[in-house]
């Protein structure tokens, strides 16, 4: 058994797979450029996560909100910015079916929604960056849940 | 005295450069010599991972493309292949030499 928060992403990756203007262009955690061919593609990383302790006695429960960044490349001559609007729509319908991610969390929620762009290559460039927030519930000592 | 001339960097449009057709938003045809060059980068726009992506530019002669401005198309010859572009940043260099950067089409 993985970490469930590898469990997570990896739910991120599949749901955020097959989307209408992405296809197969969705990746976990991709640390090489973004060239051509798999463009317009998502990145999926886990960037941050946080514990409270509701309980006192040990094994403690483990509040844990787990913040995903969900990074949407473009490169088009034009409308590129709405084509990240409309991938930003695809994901964030995807992601609604279900905020349990598969049984492994509370709770998923969209917090924020950030853009750059840029023009020195061959047709503009877009990156949209969605953190997203999952809530979930672990066990001291047992972080696999 | 700058250390190449404009007559210098015209012999080595000539020898090395492709003719090239641009137009021009009031659809006059301008025709001129300049050397095609699309060297790959790495663009970072934001994200964690860059963009692969070539930058397309044109070197060629400044009063030889004086009528053509940013949007403006040009077709070049890429690898015998016309391909067509459009003009984003004219960038004289003050000496002569005026760099065209494009956007494929």
């Amino acid at each position: 058994m993985s970490h469930i928060r590898t469990r997570i992403r990896q739910n991120l990756v599949t749901t955020l797979t097959g989307l209408d203007n992405t296809g197969s262009n969705c990746f976990d955690t991709r640390v090489f450029p973004m060239h051509s061919s798999v463009l317009p593609g998502i990145c999926v990383y886990t960037v941050n996560e946080t514990s409270q302790y509701p309980s006192m006695r040990p094994p403690r429960t483990l509040q844990k909100r787990l913040s995903a960044r969900i990074e949407v490349y473009v490169k088009m001559t034009s409308t590129y910015d709405e084509m990240v609007d409309q991938i930003s729509a695809d994901i964030e319908e995807a992601l609604y079916t279900d905020l349990t991610r598969g049984g492994l969390a509370i709770d998923t929620r969209v917090i924020s929604f950030d853009t750059d762009f840029s023009a020195d290559g061959d047709q503009p460039v877009m990156v949209g960056r969605l953190t997203c927030e999952v809530h979930y519930l672990a066990v001291e000592g047992s972080p696999e849940g | 005295m700058a250390v190449e001339t404009l007559d210098d960097r015209t012999l080595l449009l000539a020898d090395f450069g492709v003719s090239c057709t641009g137009t021009t938003s009031g659809n006059a045809t301008v025709t001129f010599t300049a050397i095609y060059d699309a060297q790959h980068a790495l663009e970072e726009a934001g994200g964690f991972v860059a963009f692969s992506l070539d930058q397309p530019r044109l070197t060629c002669v400044t009063s030889q493309v004086s009528a053509l401005a940013e949007g403006d198309t040009v077709t070049v010859p890429v690898n015998s292949v016309n391909t067509d572009y459009t003009i984003r940043v004219v960038m004289p260099d003050g000496t002569g030499i005026t760099e065209l950067a494009l956007e494929k089409q």
